[in-house]
């Protein structure tokens, strides 16, 4: 590995450490108190690996690449919440080629029953934010949002989103100026 | 790493967003955010990038 991919390895690790640091510190106290928010690292790949056989789970994803991927692009943004001991959910996204926005582009909620479930989109978006204004992007992009309520609830004034149609074979997508 | 000032912005910034997500919602917008499991595909990630962005 070349000095310079390392070195941005390391920089960008303190971007990433701050801006889910800056999220939790601001979660309302019902959760900054029982809520972790911290890499996908080999404790969250363990705990992921219980997600894989529960019959409720709606995808097959395999988080096992995302420590890989985040060692070849040193700006991609990992992210674990966690309810105590309890994963609640995963999230990996990574900036655009120039940087002009961070892209949250995918997120998978445990599968088993999670006290938090009903916050942990908004507490990814959070750290999202936080983490895209750290590395200097001018927006952040939620990739292939939900269903049309919540669409319609992101795109409200209080939350700031506007909405994007799929081009070129590239999806839909919200985008909020940070 | 970033300057002081610059930090001290994001974390007025990051106060106000967290007031906007957390705050109130609609009922059936806390019954979407309960129900649905995942955001987006690991397949966003292989999509090209548009270069110019």
């Amino acid at each position: 590995m070349k000095a310079t991919h390392l070195d941005a390895i390391n920089r960008y690790d303190e971007y990433r450490k701050t801006a889910r640091n800056l999220a939790k510190e601001d979660l309302p106290d019902y959760l900054k108190k029982v809520t972790k928010l911290e890499r996908v690292d080999q404790k969250a790949l363990v705990a992921f690996k219980t997600w894989q056989s529960v019959p409720e789970r709606t995808v097959n994803w395999d988080w096992n690449f995302a420590t890989a991927y985040c060692r070849r692009y040193p700006k991609a943004f990992d992210l674990s919440v966690w309810y105590g001991n309890t994963l609640c959910s995963l999230t990996l996204g990574r900036p655009t080629y120039k940087g002009t926005s961070m892209r949250m582009d995918f997120i998978e909620k445990s599968p088993m029953n999670c006290p938090i479930s009903g916050d942990v989109f908004a507490i990814s978006l959070l750290a999202y934010e936080n983490y895209g204004r750290l590395i200097g992007a001018e927006y952040l992009r939620l990739i292939e949002p939900m269903n049309d309520k919540l669409i319609k609830y992101y795109t409200s004034v209080d939350v700031g989103f506007s909405h994007r149609k799929a081009k070129q074979g590239n999806p839909h997508y919200l985008v909020k100026k940070l | 790493m970033t300057s002081d000032k610059k930090l001290e912005e994001i974390k007025e910034k990051s106060k106000e967003t967290a007031n906007k997500l957390f705050g109130k919602k609609p009922k059936e917008v806390e019954e979407e955010l309960e129900r649905e499991s995942t955001l987006g595909s690991p397949d966003n990630l292989i999509t090209p990038d548009n270069k110019e962005e």
